[in-house]
């Protein structure tokens, strides 16, 4: 890219174009280990890129582990956006309809290996929309309403689902022994 | 949730996250397509973010760019005939376009056209035409999906060249290429370069990527051979200039995209005109929301009954239907289903307001502008899924076509038909 090479210092590159060089390998290995393929992947690689690029004040003086962190969060979320969607507008087969009943969509999770197989069995029995809620507030410092935003509901409803999601936690938590 | 137990759920993270080893991640080789959309992410994120920012066209600015020719240009001058050349570059930007007067000084009109060459060509782009005129010189070149024009234009002292240059909503930059500062247009998928070689001034206009293009950019010189038109080209008449998009202000697209959602939203039923619109419940509710739009648009309020529904005057309903549908002398008691109830004899009919609006929402669309006529298909979406997006099972995709109407203010459309997409617009 030819502007890139005329202007080529650290302090001249924006801090997304540092991102995006350092971690674009790591979204697209996220995402395709969800997705599969590499056209979804990439597409869904790039959904996470537009979502950095419009919190880019997130990866602002944090630390490499929790950036690293972030971009496996936002990668994996994005990845399992794309996979509900294309699973949503995958054909029924009749047999399967007129049974009225007898059919529902499987969770994503059940079918998925790659990156989702990493993580602690713990975080792994959550559902991954609460987990996603319980990283962002905890992990993160997504104020309240920010993940409202992007539950696309209100503030409200946000704070009942994190502490739906602590809740859970907490569960799982002391179902291994543990006390909370 | 005590704060031992979010440490540990912190801490369970960062485990999995330490797992992860960025230098044992495979590297993938990433599409054309997806390295042109980071192209364009970077670029705006690099303004977002005021680094230093690419040079930007101001709204009327003389640009003089001096190009000194040396004795070791390619021969082409004598010592004798060294002048210092200037070109004056004046623009002036509009909204839909840019329009550049070039002025040259030390270009001497005797002096030869020079055939330009272009050393690099990526594989498979065939010529496919050649037009002449006097001192302008245009090939094109296609390749199935793919074109190319190079356009050279003989600058002269005697005269000066106007463009104009199709910039509306694009991205304009200079680059330097070969020592020159060559101006760099990017809009959707097209790429516009101008420059001067010698005393040439050349464009280059087409859809190939980025890298491609510079390439091309980088290969072109003038070679020493004086270009001779051919006969049977003389008569041909110069090579159009690349014409600005129809002139639609920013500030009517906008308010026509709001209008468009009103459409979309309320009248989707296939109709051949407006008369044949149904009197209902939809079309009561498209002219409320469109007569309180433009109301308070136009800085209207109106008054609000207890249970705080807006009203809105029968006979400006009436001036909405004739202006956007083009019916005189439309009776709202036509419509038997206005929503809420009101006292018998009221001139006005009740608006919940916008948060009242059944949801719809363009998923995608495509406008077309004429002359008297603009078009649009919608693909509306109208109903949202369990995440709170679009559903995409209810989609619906329909071919809207408007008149477009002057009027003291600029103009405004009026609907003219709605047909599903798969028909042929009229």
């Amino acid at each position: 890219m030819i502007f890139l090479m005329l202007i080529d210092t650290d302090e001249e590159r924006s801090r997304f174009e540092q991102l995006y060089y350092q971690y674009r390998h790591l979204l697209f290995y996220c995402a395709k280990s969800i997705l599969k393929n590499d056209c979804d992947a990439e597409d869904a690689v790039q959904n996470a890129l537009l979502y950095i690029a419009q919190h880019i004040d997130k990866f602002e003086a944090i630390e490499e582990r929790e950036e690293k962190g972030l971009m496996i969060m936002i990668a994996t979320q994005k990845a399992l956006d794309f996979y509900r969607m294309r699973k949503r507008r995958s054909h029924l087969s009749l047999e399967q309809q007129s049974q009225s009943g007898c059919w529902e969509p499987s969770d994503p999770l059940n079918s998925i290996a790659g990156v989702e197989e990493g993580l602690p069995e713990i975080l792994k029995e959550m559902p991954s929309k609460y987990r996603d809620v319980l990283l962002k507030r905890l992990c993160y410092g997504y104020e309240y309403a920010e993940i409202a935003k992007e539950l696309k509901t209100t503030e409200a409803n946000a704070r009942k689902m994190l502490q739906r999601a602590r809740e859970q936690f907490i569960r799982l938590y002391q179902e291994r022994g543990h006390s909370a | 949730m005590k704060p031992e137990t979010n440490e540990i759920f912190r801490e369970k993270w960062r485990e999995y996250v330490d797992s992860f080893d960025l230098d044992s991640i495979p590297e993938h080789q990433f599409s054309p397509e997806f390295e042109k959309n980071m192209e364009k992410l970077i670029r705006k994120q690099r303004r977002k973010e005021n680094r230093p920012p690419v040079l930007r066209m101001a709204r009327k600015v003389a640009v003089i760019l001096a190009v000194c020719c040396a004795v070791s240009f390619s021969g082409l001058m004598t010592v004798e005939a060294f002048r210092e050349q200037v070109l004056h570059f004046f623009t002036k930007t509009f909204v839909t376009h840019t329009e550049v007067e070039i002025s040259a000084e030390g270009y001497d009109a005797d002096d030869d056209m020079y055939v330009l060459e272009l050393s690099y060509l990526p594989e498979g782009l065939e010529e496919t035409k050649t037009m002449q005129a006097d001192m302008v010189l245009t090939t094109a070149y296609e390749n199935g999906a793919y074109f190319l024009n190079v356009t050279q234009h003989k600058l002269s002292e005697d005269a000066n060249w106007n463009m104009a240059f199709d910039t509306e909503d694009a991205e304009t930059e200079f680059v330097e290429i070969n020592g020159s500062r060559v101006w760099v247009i990017r809009k959707n998928d097209t790429i516009q370069m101008a420059w001067a070689i010698q005393n040439a001034y050349i464009t280059l206009c087409g859809n190939l990527p980025w890298e491609e293009m510079k390439k091309i950019a980088e290969g072109a010189h003038l070679s020493g051979e004086v270009y001779v038109p051919s006969e049977s080209s003389e008569s041909q008449e110069a090579p159009p200039e690349p014409a600005p998009d129809f002139p639609v202000s920013a500030e009517y697209r906008k308010e026509f995209t709001a209008y468009v959602n009103n459409v979309t939203r309320f009248l989707r039923e296939p109709v051949s005109g407006p008369d044949s619109i149904p009197r209902d419940s939809s079309l009561a509710g498209f002219l409320l929301a469109e007569t309180y739009r433009r109301g308070t648009r136009d800085g209207k309020s109106y008054p609000q009954d207890e249970n705080q529904m807006y009203q809105i005057p029968n006979e400006e309903i009436s001036a909405t239907v004739e202006k956007l549908l083009g019916i005189e002398d439309f009776d709202p008691a036509d419509i038997p289903e206005w929503p809420g109830s009101r006292e018998p004899g009221t001139e006005y009919q009740l608006y919940a307001g916008e948060e009242s609006l059944p949801y719809s929402e363009i998923v995608s669309s495509t406008t077309h502008w004429e002359d008297d006529y603009v078009t649009v298909r919608a693909v509306i979406s109208t109903a949202m899924d369990e995440e709170w997006l679009p559903d995409p099972d209810y989609a619906i995709d329909r071919f809207y076509t408007f008149q477009r109407i002057p009027d003291e203010n600029g103009e405004y459309a009026r609907l003219v038909s709605v047909q599903y997409a798969e028909e042929e617009p009229r």
